[in-house]
Order: C-alpha cells, then structure tokens, then sequence
C-alpha cells in the first residue's frame, strides 16, 4: 500500500487530508511541525509528501529545499497544499522541486486525482 | 498518528468522517478565536512587533485553508479579507490606530458568526465539490469591462472609444448597484472612478465589495483626482493592478487593458528525439502532467519538419539514435538560421565526462543522464524553454507594438500555408496601411505617430482570434494571417476593423484627430505560396490606395 505524509501546521487540515486519502484507501503519516517532519522523512521517505506552504519555524519552501538537498528525499514526489494561490508561488515551488501544486479550498475528487497521478508516475519511475 | 492504516470506505462513510470533522472544527473555533483576538491586543501599543504579526497573519491564513476546504465558505471569505489588512498593516512600519485594530476584531467575531452560521446549512459530498469554486464561478468575458462612476462623462467617453477596440463596457453610478447583481459574467478588469467629494479614501472598503462580488482575481483600475502618496498607498493596499489620475489619457487606459486581459503565456512545447517510444513517452507524460506541450519523435529524420510544424521551445533528444546520432543531428539543426536559437538538452546513459562534453561541444545546452527523474526533468525543461522564449522574444517582437517582426511573420505564414496545403483549407493573407501615416508624424510628432500604431496593434489583438497571426512589417505596414478563413470572411473582418479604426479619437495636447487605414487581402488558393500571397495581398493593397484610401480590397477583384 502506498504510504503517504502530511505535512501542515493545522491539526484540522491534517485530519481532513488524512480522512480522505485514507478512505482511498492509502497509508497516512501526519506531522504538524516542519522540524519533525523533515527528520521523520529523511528517515524513512514515503511515497509522496502533502506539504503546506505557511508553516511557523520551519515553512513549506524550506523544507522542500531541504528535503531535496539530501539524496534520500531527492526524489520523492511533493504535491503542494497551500492556500496561496499566485502564478508566482506557484511557480517558485515547482522550480524548488515540488512536483505539483493543489489550492485550497480543495475538492476531495481533485486531491484523490492528483494524488494518484504523482504515485502512479513515481511507480513508473522506479520500475524503469 | 503515526502510520494509521486505511481501508477503503464507501462514499456515505467518508461523508461521515467530514462531517465529524466539521463537528470538531466548529467546536474548536471560538477558543481559537478568542485566542487570536487575545494575541491581536496584547500586540497593540507598544507589544507591536512585525514577528507578532506575521504569527498572527500565519495563524488567520490557515484558517482560510481549513474553514474553505471544510465547506465554511462564508467564514473562510471573511478570513481572507482579514488577511488582506494584515498584510497591509505588515507592510507598513506603523502599529495600527486603535481605529483599524477594533475593526480586526470585528473581523474575528464576524468570522466566528460565519461559521455557527454555515454549520446548520446541510452538507454532503457534493457542496465539498462545489466549494472549491468559490470566487471564480462566474464564466468569464475577456472582453467585457465593468466601470463604476459616480459622476461625470468619463464613462460614456471611455466606452465610447473603448468600444471600438472590441471591449464591451458595462457602467454602473453606484458600487452597491454592481454589488446587489446585474454582472452575470464575470470582467476582464473593473475600472472604479469613486473618489469621494470630500476626497476621503475608500479604495479598499470598496476593491473588498467588488472581490466579493466578482471573485478574488478581476484585476482592479482606480482613477482618481488625487495624486499624492496617500492615495496611491490606498490603492496598492486595496489591490488595485492599476493607478489613473485625471484627467486620463485613454490611450494609457488602453494599454493597461490591453496587458491585462491578453491571455495567458502558451504552455512550453517539448519536442522529443528518441528510437525507444516507451522512454519518450514516459518523458512525454512527466511534462505533460507539469502541464507543458510535447511532440515525440521516434526517427531522428522526421525532426525538421516537426521543428517547422511544432516550433518547440526545447528539443528533449537522445544522443544514440539508429541512422543518424544525436550529435549529428543537432549539428544539422543548428546549421538552420531559424533554429540556433532552440534549446537542446541531450539524454543518454552515457556516463562518460568527456563524452557528455563533446556533445555539448555539437551544439547541446545541456547534458541529462538518463534515467531522470520528473522533478528534476520538469524544472531543468522548464527553465530553459523559459530562457529561450525570452531569448527569442527580444529577436521576434516588435518592441512598440509587441507584434511579430517581418521576418518572424513570413516564418509563420508558411507554417499556415503548409497546413492549409495538407487539410486542403482556406488560409487568407491581409496587408494593412495608415493612410497619410507620414502627415500624422510631420504635424503631431513622433510621440502621436507611435501612439497610432500602438492603437491599430491593440485594435488587432482585440479584434481578431488567437489563432490568427499579427505582425509589424516595418513602419507603418501591418500584416495578418488568417488561418481558416476564405477571402470574402477575411474581408469582412478587415473591414469591420478598418470601420473601428477610422472612428478611434487619437489625443494629442491640441486636441484629437483621427486617421484611416487601407487593406488588401490575398487568398489561399488563388495564390499558393508565401511569397503569392504577400504578393497579392499588397497589389489589392495598392490599389486601395490608389482608389483613394480607407478601403479594403480583395487581390484579383475589379476596382
């Protein structure tokens, strides 16, 4: 089964992410606090990372520079959740190496969509 | 929370779930808010710091995410227009007058008010769908402007002129009139002429009516009497794209709706080179689902013609190739004028230092071992498609008008021409002239002479279809390939715009005046070539001039 982490600051965005993706039937992990999270995926990288943007301490773009500095988490696919909608944030964190981009307020279809669509292109990948 | 499992849930359980955690959320809200509206005090004063605020702006910009994904669509509005002063007030250096810090909670009880009050409205599944549309549900009219005025004839002139450069003006006296509905589409820009007699600011009281109305990304136009710091200032807060004092010079009006409502960039087009079509077509899906265009190519000696017909803005190509390597190949592209500038990103599993740098010595921008992944395929493409699109956005455009130069013109028309050859189509080629253009530079200046040819430019893009081709042939020629279009529709078109444009009031400082145009069209097939059809759209060209002027005339027609 697909493993996936949540990355976002909100406790109530987490759960929300978290009870879709697993009525999808995915694995989740969540983690509220960017530190903490970064560690536990440099540890043990799951198949695709939900990262929020606007976090304190350590914030979404940070951590995605810092996620693909170290070769564990260099290839692991990042769908971006973030309620900032710009052209220009959007395109500032594909170019940091985010693989796609999802605007909240999101519609569940449209998360479960994206989702699948990264984790069926890294498979791809990987059997290559 | 640590590795929960999931199963898969049927639909009327995952409703279930989101209903508990709307139940949850709602539950949780007034101690956060209270607890938000507690921070917010003890920051007033002297407990005003920058790092405070942007806590706090952190804290409301969360909620927006939550409360709008969880279907409070009401609260998650309020939330957002809180964030907006917030941002505001993070960019001045002031702490907030009491004034401004009492209506922020406000804002916290009404986004509390909100939401109690949302959550007795049914929800299910679908409302979930429909909620991410919020703010951008009106169908939008990329010609249609809303203005709002109080007074004066601003308006009525505006739309009068505006009008012949195909925007459709709806004006309103009132914002509240615009507000309680009559706007069924939703603009390409509001221009708000508001300013109060007593010239009291109200640019973000009223941007935040229009946003609401009309959705969070109509680009906003203030004009306004008054020029000074302040005033600007309340403009940029209220987010406001642009900035008039009046009296205003209409031809600027113009430029900026012509900036703003030309449509988005294309999508990066990708031509890829490789023998092996599952390794093409895997790099084919990576880009294609970052949202870029891409062609593959699987034998090396169909590149040129799909280099013509697909004009990619990077060549994606594998450097071993059966018949013909990719090295070669990129030698044989490089040695075509019109390609030096396309980059070209080799892919192999050469691992070799020197190899890979003889490759780039062929004329390759860069070097990818193969296999690759997505995220670094997709930016590292992106960007140098970017760099080229720059690149050759300089060596193609026009610099007044921002339309094609003459020989990018003629590149284009054959790549109709070629395509109007394979579907057996109808293609038209239109010339067009100002007519005593030359008067117009020796009486007014070269200033107004530009301002004519920018104003025929603007007419032409807002006139005429994406699809078809504009160029600026030099002076104050102009020249439009119509693809899909028979001489007789390419006729009418012409007219129509030789119609608007002899009716466009240029200003000078003595006042206005106007000009006309004069146009020859050419058809495919009566003239087969590029060089036919240029040829005889400006024979018909001639003769419209000769016949005297503000004319169109097609090529081959009596007089």
């Amino acid at each position: 089964m697909a493993r996936v982490f949540v990355v976002d600051d909100e406790p109530d965005m987490v759960d929300l992410l978290a009870t879709i993706l697993k009525s999808d039937g995915l694995e989740v992990d969540t983690d509220t606090d960017g530190r903490s999270a970064l560690a536990r995926l440099l540890a043990d990288p799951p198949d695709l990372v939900l990262l929020d943007l606007m976090m304190p301490d350590l914030d979404g773009m940070e951590l995605l520079k810092l996620l693909r500095l170290d070769a564990k988490g260099a290839n692991v696919p990042v769908l971006v959740v973030s309620a900032r909608s710009g052209h220009q944030d959007q395109l500032g964190t594909l170019q940091l190496g985010a693989n796609a981009y999802i605007c909240k307020p999101f519609s569940p279809r449209e998360l479960v969509r994206q989702v699948r669509q990264l984790l069926e292109t890294s498979e791809v990948e990987t059997n290559a | 929370m640590e590795g929960e499992r999931g199963s898969p849930v049927a639909a009327d359980q995952l409703e279930k779930e989101l209903e508990r955690l709307r139940g949850g959320f709602l539950e949780k809200l007034p101690a956060r808010l209270q607890a938000l509206v507690e921070e917010w005090n003890s920051q007033q004063g002297d407990g005003w710091s920058q790092d405070g605020a942007r806590a706090l702006h952190r804290s409301v910009h969360g909620l927006i995410g939550t409360a709008g994904s969880l279907g409070f669509a009401k609260m998650a509005k309020t939330a957002r227009r809180l964030e907006r002063k917030l941002v505001a007030l993070l960019e001045g250096t002031q702490p907030p007058t009491p004034e401004v810090s009492a209506e922020v909670i406000e804002w916290f009880e009404r986004m509390g008010e909100d939401a109690t009050s949302e959550a007795d409205e049914g929800f299910n599944l679908t409302s979930f769908e429909n909620m991410a549309e919020w703010g951008t549900s009106l169908f939008e009219a990329r010609n249609l402007i809303v203005v709002v005025e109080q007074e004066g004839p601003f308006a009525s002139e505006l739309a009068l002129q505006l009008g012949h450069f195909g925007f459709e003006l709806q004006m309103f006296k009132e914002i509240d009139e615009m507000v309680s509905g009559g706007v069924e589409r939703r603009p390409a820009a509001v221009i708000l002429d508001i300013s109060s007699p007593d010239g009291e600011l109200m640019g973000e009281e009223v941007a935040t009516k229009v946003r609401d109305t009309l959705g969070e990304v109509v680009p906003l136009v203030l004009v306004s009497n008054r020029s000074d710091i302040e005033a600007r200032l309340d403009a940029v807060r209220a987010g406001c794209s642009s900035y008039f004092i009046k009296p205003v010079n209409y031809s600027d009006v113009l430029e900026t709706l012509d900036r703003l409502t030309r449509s988005e960039p294309e999508p990066f087009r990708i031509l890829i080179v490789d023998d092996e079509s599952d390794t093409a077509d895997f790099h084919a899906t990576c880009l294609e689902s970052a949202g870029l265009e891409t062609v593959t190519v699987t034998d090396p000696l169909d590149v040129m013609s799909q280099l013509v017909e697909f004009q990619p803005d990077v060549i994606l190509m594998d450097v071993y190739m059966p018949g013909c390597t990719g090295l070669e190949l990129a030698t044989v592209i490089r040695q075509e004028e019109a390609f030096v500038g396309v980059p070209i990103v080799f892919l192999s599993r050469e691992t070799d230092r020197m190899k890979q740098i003889a490759a780039l010595g062929e004329g390759g921008d860069d070097f990818f071992t193969k296999p690759v992944a997505p995220d670094q395929l997709v930016p590292a493409v992106s960007a140098r498609a970017q760099r080229g699109r720059t690149l050759r956005l300089f060596m193609e455009k026009d610099g007044l008008t921002g339309l094609f130069r003459h020989s990018r013109i003629i590149e284009q028309l054959e790549v109709a021409v070629r395509r109007a050859d394979r579907q057996h189509g109808t293609l038209a080629v239109a010339m067009l002239d100002i007519d005593g253009f030359k008067g117009v530079n020796d009486e007014h200046g070269h200033l107004v002479g530009d301002q004519v040819l920018k104003a025929l430019a603007y007419l032409l893009r807002q006139r005429l279809r994406m699809s078809d081709v504009l160029g600026r042939f030099g002076g104050d020629e102009y020249v439009v390939v119509l693809p899909d279009t028979d001489g007789s529709a390419a006729m009418e078109k012409m007219d129509d715009i030789r119609r608007n444009f002899a009716a466009i009031d240029h200003e000078t400082s003595q006042g206005s005046f106007s000009v006309t145009l004069s146009c020859g069209v050419g058809e495919y097939p009566a003239a087969l070539t590029s060089h036919e059809l240029i040829a005889a759209a400006d024979e018909a060209l001639y003769r419209a001039k000769r016949g005297g002027r503000n004319r169109v005339l097609l090529a081959g027609d009596e007089d």
